[in-house]
């Protein structure tokens, strides 16, 4: 059974992770991807690249894809770009706002020849505004909105460091420029109607932060004076570190907290998560406590005395759960119906029970580099099951039978590699 | 004024913390016209931080544009009603424990029973199948399971690991959307409901694909040594801040001379620059006035003596 977008095709212009993610997602649903490459290959082939062209970054983005090699600069491999858009319902592009009109692909042009287009167009800052011609990858995009002070983490001089665990406004941005054609399919299934659709890192940045980037004046008397106190030090050129104190967004919450947490045991962590009254009393019954933390009736942080008093109780439980293993918490814990897990490391969940009971892990053979197993689709869908194609293309691997498509006969396609308009 | 792709569309939500709450606020941006269901003491979202009884910032912020319908889903009366909302609904949004949805009577066969060409979507913590499926779960819990947490690797002066925001959650919420939308266009054109599933598990995962990744011609040794170390840590109690450390310099030595995607300290706060290509490199070189070998054709990040000449550019 074929995905849901079976027999849609997508054009790719896009390198390193939004865009390739964005367009792996509608890959493994089931759409024709043709990811269009400079001749010497997007950048992400080359970052850590254990053989020519070939890395671990590039293969976990770019599965099932075919490649097409084009250098854009030439009017010959624009005009198969022109030559294959009848055949084509959805672009993907991830340039800067200038390029597409500098290399004649931008929507004004595609939609003029085809009128039903989808055309994606996703930047770091959005197409408006002081920004919009400035370059911008994920770590800046987590920098300038917010983000990565958000994590407050500092490395041992003091200085930021990003959010190293994952390119989040990266990721989110491929699931929503996933979406967002989605969307605009179904639109178009409706009313026949194509449309241009934006997408940028700063928004999707924003939009994981909602409650902090989120001005609620009745609510807001505390974080106007913090934010104040902020700029009172940016103006005074103050260090990051005492910015970072000051704003501290996390600090008032996480006075006696003991339900949404991490704790340290003998020989490792365990996490729990309680968000409601009831789960509140099942941590209370497993960590053995009569301290309220934060659904105390005069929970106040401000106050000096409950402050001190949370402190002392919290340092307790610490200490507590310090003395225990990993497991023997768990099962306190699970007993007393508390959500709760182990810390782990992804590397080390690909053979766990509960990843491969989920089908979560997919199997690939690579027609250079041989076997491998990532992470599947995101999503499971009951009459459309997602089942990724293929590994991820070698460099040019599909250009020749792209070529064909647009109509290109083999002599046509001889001449165009000898100009070096296409690979 | 009616917009937007989903306009018309009806979403009934069975929802609630940050997950299915936001992706169905994606849809009602979308125009889709959701109907949130709520208990009638408010979802728990709305009771964390009120500054006003049942009003949060963290519910506001993820649930506007949506209508509410306050009523106990545990009643059989209730549940007659919403057998007969169901009829007029499009799609169905449900983020409860496996278990829940079918002693509740909103399961997918229930439904689909009443309205064949429903489109359902239901998330879960940690799957539905599999010996974790029906455990709670909070993004927090699944950021520990599924390795986010380590991977940011940040522990507090006493050792202990500190959360990063909710990243389980925020891109579940959009990967709920996409298949929502997906299976829209899937209806308009066979005319055909279905249900989809997702899990915080899987986003997680997702969202540092290549750690998760084995690709035994480009890992070599070190996912073997890697886990080798793990294994060893687990069997002699070693604390996690401890084997953090041991991951970190394994992992560094793997770094290399980064200058070029990183933030830096400047005397009144910090900048960050990010430059992914020999082009950019170039550009950072150039505005660093230094000479680094890192495009070189024989750089290799692992020889001892780039090790130390990188330490050094670091410096």
């Amino acid at each position: 059974m074929p995905g849901p977008l079976n027999g849609i095709k997508v054009l790719e212009f896009t390198q390193i992770i939004a865009g390739p993610y964005g367009c792996q997602n509608l890959a493994d649903m089931g759409a024709e991807v043709i990811k269009v490459e400079p001749p010497e290959g997007e950048p992400w082939r080359q970052f850590s690249q254990f053989m020519p062209n070939e890395a671990k970054y590039f293969q976990s983005l770019n599965r099932g894809k075919k490649s097409l090699v084009l250098r854009l600069q030439d009017e010959s491999a624009q005009q198969v770009v022109y030559d294959l858009l009848p055949q084509i319902d959805v672009v993907v592009i991830n340039y800067r706002p200038d390029v597409p009109a500098r290399l004649g692909i931008d929507y004004d042009t595609l939609s003029e020849l085809k009128p039903n287009l989808i055309y994606v167009d996703n930047t770091a800052w959005g197409r408006r505004g002081p920004w919009a011609h400035r370059p911008g990858y994920d770590i800046v995009a987590q920098s300038v909105s917010g983000l990565m002070a958000a994590e407050g983490k500092l490395d041992k001089n003091g200085s930021p460091r990003q959010i190293t665990s994952t390119a989040i406004a990266d990721y989110g941005t491929g699931v929503a420029i996933a979406w967002g054609v989605c969307a605009a399919l179904y639109h178009r299934e409706r009313t026949g109607e194509g449309q241009l659709i934006e997408s940028t890192l700063l928004n999707t940045a924003l939009a994981f932060q909602g409650s902090s980037a989120f001005d609620l004046p009745v609510a807001d008397a505390a974080v106007h004076a913090r934010m104040e106190r902020v700029h009172q030090l940016q103006e005074l050129g103050a260090p990051y570190a005492e910015l970072l104190a000051a704003h501290n967004p996390q600090a008032l919450l996480t006075v006696g907290n003991i339900y949404y947490r991490v704790y340290s045991t003998k020989d490792g962590a365990v996490t729990i998560g309680a968000l409601s009254p009831s789960l509140f009393a099942k941590v209370r019954a497993a960590l053995d406590t009569e301290f309220l933390g934060f659904a105390d009736p005069e929970f106040n942080p401000l106050d000096p005395e409950w402050s001190a008093k949370a402190t002392r109780a919290v340092d307790e439980i610490e200490e507590r759960v310090r003395a225990g293993t990993t497991a023997e918490w768990l099962e306190i814990f699970e007993r007393n119906g508390v959500p709760c897990g182990p810390l782990n490391f992804a590397e080390d969940m690909l053979d766990d029970p509960q990843v491969q009971a989920n089908d979560i892990p997919v199997s690939l053979e690579h027609e250079l580099s041989g076997p491998q197993r990532q992470v599947g689709p995101l999503l499971r869908m009951s009459k459309t099951p997602l089942i990724p194609r293929s590994a991820s293309p070698v460099l040019g691997r599909h250009t020749d039978e792209v070529l064909r498509l647009a109509g290109y006969d083999d002599a046509r396609i001889a001449q165009l590699r000898e100009s070096g308009a296409v690979a | 004024m009616a917009s937007g792709p989903l306009n018309g569309v009806k979403v009934l939500e069975f929802t609630q913390i940050i997950a299915g709450p936001m992706s169905c606020q994606l849809l009602a941006d979308l125009g889709a016209d959701v109907i949130k269901v709520e208990p009638p003491g408010g979802e728990p979202w709305r009771l964390n931080a009120q500054f006003i009884p049942l009003e949060s910032k963290t519910y506001a912020g993820l649930n506007r544009g949506k209508k509410s319908l306050a009523v106990d889903v545990g009643s059989p009366k209730v549940q007659e009603a919403i057998h007969r909302l169901v009829k007029e609904m499009d799609v169905i949004v449900i983020n409860y424990r496996p278990d829940v949805a079918k002693r509740l009577r909103i399961d997918y066969d229930t439904l689909a029973g009443i309205k064949p060409d429903l489109v359902y979507m239901d998330n879960t913590a940690f799957g539905r199948e599999g010996p974790w499926a029906n455990r709670p779960g909070y993004d927090i819990v699944v950021q520990a399971a599924s390795g986010l947490m380590s991977s940011v690797g940040k522990v507090d002066k006493d050792g202990t690991p500190l959360v990063p925001p909710a990243f389980a959650d925020t891109t579940t919420a959009y990967s709920m959307a996409l298949g929502v939308c997906a299976a829209l266009f899937y209806k308009a054109m066979t005319g055909k409901g279905q249900r989809v599933e997702t899990s915080l598990l899987v986003n997680a995962l997702t969202t540092h694909m290549s750690a998760f990744m084995s690709l035994p011609a480009a890992d070599g040794d070190t996912r073997e040594m890697f886990l080798k170390a793990l294994e060893d840590a687990r069997a002699s109690g070693m604390p996690y801040a401890d084997f953090l450390e041991l991951r970190n310099e394994m992992m560094r030595r793997q770094a290399g001379g980064n200058v070029y995607y990183r933030a830096f300290l400047t005397s009144n706060g910090a900048i960050a620059i990010g430059a992914l290509s020999k082009g950019l490199r170039d550009k950072v070189r150039a505005a660093l006035n230094i000479e680094h070998n890192r495009d070189e054709p024989d750089y290799n990040p692992l020889d001892p003596a780039q090790i130390e000449a990188d330490k050094q550019l670091r410096a």
